[in-house]
């Protein structure tokens, strides 16, 4: 595409794109350090989330901002306008994936080591294909690629299977050993979390659609 | 199956030529009824010249030569012989860039046009459509109680106002519009967008503007023109957030003057 003939506008556009390419940087770093804690319950990570978290909370500030004063000054149209609204919608996602991140990494470092290893691998495998999710996502958001969007929206739905499997082979284990309730409602949440980042990713997935196409489409349609 | 009744104006083929210069090459585009046309496109893209069209005015320039088909309400062709061009003025009225009642009175200026084409029967019925056109064009409160005040002495938003007045007086189908705000400050151009929101009511517009914001405010169709071509057309709010061509993308968002 063309530079503006406005530099102090291109400017502008540039910084937002650069503020969410940092900011998805940062947020698959806490994801990726989060999914780890599931396994190593290493307390260690929690203050570096916590902290990669409040970053993630101001990268969402600055793009919010940003975007208000290029609505204001700029009044963009077109592929701009649609750039800004993207902008401003995704940092959302990204800053509530941000959250799941730092709740789901404080619940397995404070859970006790109770539950059967198959139960913790399979809850590392769901976040490892989380993480792996959200990772595409962004590419497809920093390509401009719709099929790769669809096909992120697509993987979701088997996030959201993965999540139900393990939710049932926990509440199974919970009703016939009653002692591990507390370290098992622990892990339904942090199976939870991982599920409800697969919502954003697929959110941002539709972000990225509207994005490139200028319409928001009816993705139960491409449902597999 | 498309309505062609619903169509003010359809243009096909069309071809201007200023000498051996070609300013307009190859454009089709058709103006629903009662609906706002805006046509942009940068400096000596042929958006003025093809409006000019549109009522013949390019008919006085010698050198200018204009082809394709006109056909105004799928019926009449506006460049046949047959057609008096007083009668075509009648139906399609024009505002233009600056400005330019007449220096005669406010009341002259609207009433000339019923006057010369036989409108008004009695002095009592010219009288009732020069407060009615004034009251269309919004400025009739302002300028009740000094109707034989001489017309430049109003400001230009008011004197552009009185244009629109003099322009609907003779109960036109279409009224063209040349950059109709380009001389006006914010308050008179926002008071003039709302007076095209309601005379769509009752006329189609088809309005020139180098202003983008104008031009998604007031018009329902786009029509983007770049060096004589007709790059796009369409829904104002398709244009305006997701342009087919690429072309248009870059021109509206500010990617080339």
């Amino acid at each position: 595409m063309k530079e503006h003939t406005d530099k102090n506008f291109e400017s502008r556009l540039t910084a937002i794109r650069d503020q969410l390419s940092e900011m998805s940087a940062v947020v698959e770093k806490q994801l990726s350090l989060a999914t780890n804690c599931i396994k190593s319950k290493d307390s260690d990570f929690s203050e570096t989330i916590q902290s990669l978290d409040l970053q993630v909370d101001d990268f969402e500030k600055a793009v919010r901002d940003e975007c208000f004063e290029v609505l204001t000054l700029h009044r963009p149209v077109a592929s701009d306008l649609r750039l800004v609204f993207t902008a401003l919608k995704v940092s959302k996602e990204m800053e509530r994936i941000g959250d799941h991140c730092r709740g789901l990494s404080n619940k397995a470092i404070n859970s006790k080591s109770d539950l059967e290893p198959e139960i913790i691998e399979e809850l590392t495998a769901l976040g490892k294909s989380v993480l792996s999710l959200v990772h595409e996502v962004f590419d497809s958001l920093f390509a401009g690629n719709q099929e790769k969007a669809k096909e992120s929206w697509r993987r979701d739905l088997e996030i959201d299977k993965l999540y139900k499997s393990i939710l049932k082979t926990l509440i199974d284990k919970m009703e016939k050993n009653e002692s591990i309730v507390e370290s098992g409602t622990h892990h339904i949440l942090i199976a939870k979390s991982l599920e409800r980042i697969g919502d954003h990713a697929a959110n941002i997935a539709e972000e990225v659609i509207f994005n490139i196409s200028g319409q928001y489409q009816d993705l139960e349609k491409i449902r597999i | 199956m498309v309505d062609n009744n619903n169509f003010a104006m359809k243009t096909n083929n069309v071809y201007v030529h200023y000498g051996n210069k070609m300013a307009i090459n190859n454009v089709a585009l058709e103006f629903p009824k009662n609906e706002v046309t805006s046509l942009i496109g940068p400096s000596g893209c042929g958006k003025s010249t093809f409006l000019r069209c549109l009522n013949r005015m390019n008919d006085v320039i010698d050198s200018c030569k204009v082809e394709g088909s006109f056909i105004m309400n799928n019926t009449i062709d506006i460049y046949s012989d047959d057609l008096p061009i007083e009668n075509l003025r009648e139906k399609i009225g024009m505002v233009f860039q600056k400005p330019n009642p007449f220096p005669k009175s406010i009341y002259e200026n609207v009433a000339y046009g019923p006057k010369i084409h036989g409108i008004a029967s009695s002095q009592s019925e010219l009288d009732d459509l020069v407060k009615e056109s004034l009251h269309r064009a919004g400025l009739y409160d302002e300028v009740k109680d000094r109707l034989t005040d001489v017309a430049t002495g109003l400001s230009g938003g008011q004197q552009q106002r009185l244009c629109i007045a003099r322009a609907i007086s003779i109960k036109p189908e279409i009224i063209l519009m040349d950059e109709p705000c380009s001389a006006l400050d914010p308050i008179a151009t926002a008071k003039i967008e709302d007076l095209i929101n309601e005379l769509k009511e009752n006329y189609t517009i088809i309005i020139v503007t180098h202003s983008m914001s104008q031009a998604s405010r007031v018009s329902t169709k786009t029509a983007f023109f770049h060096l004589g071509n007709l790059i796009e057309e369409g829904d104002t709010s398709k244009i305006f957030t997701k342009p087919d061509k690429e072309q248009t993308n870059d021109y509206i968002t500010g990617r080339f003057g």
